[in-house]
């Protein structure tokens, strides 16, 4: 009785909000969910149980998958599989990578064809997943990709306060529409052309350009510089 | 024994010292608020905003909660200053791996309206809609990556229908 006492306790006291935090880079986020009844290894039967939200260490190799059981929706074209020049492609430009955004775990490499646009690449923060479109592998510019892609990643792990400083301080502002409801305005320039998408892709896009062009960064919003900056070096930090 | 009393302590301070299982975290006056409609139920609840900003919008303006003072998360409402009424508010969420999650199951017995809205092909998202129209409540969400940027706040439906 006291034991189960404890362990109610703890569960309570770890699922509470400030438990609520980031999975950890090399962590993916596994969904509430029923877990179905097994017959152990020593022959005792476990029942089925309600399994709550909880972070899962991923592996660190076999990124590379040739299809998924991720259902996409919007995705209109079709997964196909890997060949050994593409994944050392991948590879090659996985290694070049900054020391924070090299500690991201990814669980799921895909390939696929075009998306009908010249997009190279996708990700999909919540299952840490990167998607390879034919254009990747056109682009000279790979490495920059990879950051963008896992930029977008890595936003999942800021806190509330610092996406709300970024967003403010890029540009996005936040606006009454027609019928009374509330909605964030694009800033005014964007450091590339799709930053108005969403403060998502805005931030990759000031990481992606952080790197490539810190220069033009700069010069394009010195704020928004100095919060990367500064964001970065903490991020760098062991 | 002992162990048993130290994690139940932990465990009340922890309730204790989070909004998420209190009734009147911000989410709960933002309701309240908007349900009541007054500039003074916003000003009274949350004391005076930082700035004040003008709309494009004759007689609207723009209350600014910051979250940099009095340890508050931030918000906006948009105030009708001549009617001294309250329009709208939004704020960031952006609190757990399934910000849609925790919301369900805060949420979900209210009436919960969801609609998918198409978009480009890039970048890969699956966007819906939610509204809770009893509380006011309306957000949108990504299933692909379903932290909520920002919930939005407007008067409940029950209430215009009687002020009306």
């Amino acid at each position: 009785m006291k034991l189960l006492l404890i362990k109610s306790a703890l569960a309570i006291f770890f699922l509470s909000p400030q438990f609520l935090h980031a999975c950890l880079p090399y962590e993916i986020y596994v969904r509430s969910h029923q877990v179905s009844s097994y017959e152990r290894s020593d022959g005792k039967k476990v029942r089925d149980y309600p399994r709550s939200g909880h972070c899962r260490e991923l592996p660190r190799t076999n990124y590379f998958q040739d299809s998924s059981s991720q259902k996409f929706k919007s995705l209109s074209t079709k997964l196909k599989k890997w060949n050994d020049t593409e994944k050392a492609q991948v590879s090659k430009q996985m290694s070049k990578l900054p020391t924070w955004l090299a500690k991201y775990t990814i669980k799921e490499m895909l390939r696929a064809n075009s998306d009908g646009t010249e997009n190279p690449a996708s990700s999909i923060p919540f299952t840490k997943t990167i998607l390879f479109y034919d254009a990747f592998f056109k682009s000279s510019d790979q490495t920059n990709i990879i950051i963008h892609e896992l930029a977008h990643i890595a936003l999942w792990d800021l806190e509330v306060l610092q996406v709300e400083d970024f967003a403010r301080l890029s540009g996005w502002e936040i606006n009454k529409t027609k019928d009374s409801s509330v909605t964030r305005i694009p800033p005014k320039k964007f450091i590339l052309p799709d930053s108005g998408e969403s403060i998502s892709e805005d931030f990759a896009n000031h990481i992606e350009v952080y790197y490539s062009s810190p220069e033009r960064l700069k010069v394009h919003n010195l704020k928004s510089f100095q919060f990367i900056d500064k964001l970065i070096k903490q991020k760098e930090k062991p | 024994m002992k162990m048993l009393i130290v994690i139940m302590s932990l465990m009340l301070i922890s309730c204790k010292s989070t909004g998420q299982f209190e009734k009147q975290d911000l989410l709960s006056k933002l309701i309240t608020i908007h349900r009541s409609g007054n500039l003074s139920s916003l000003t009274s609840t949350f004391g005076p905003p930082d700035r004040i900003e003008k709309t494009d919008e004759p007689n609207t303006v723009k209350y600014i909660y910051e979250n940099k003072s009095a340890n508050r998360e931030s918000f906006v409402t948009f105030v009708n200053s001549n009617k001294e009424e309250v329009i709208s508010s939004s704020t960031m969420f952006w609190k757990s791996e399934d910000d849609y999650e925790l919301l369900k199951n805060r949420f979900g017995n209210y009436r919960w309206i969801e609609k998918y809205i198409p978009t480009s092909p890039h970048p890969l998202r699956e966007q819906y809609k939610v509204e809770i129209p009893e509380l006011g409540m309306a957000f949108e969400y990504d299933k692909l990556a379903p932290k909520i940027m920002s919930i939005i706040f407007k008067k409940p439906e029950l209430q215009k229908s009687l002020s009306n």
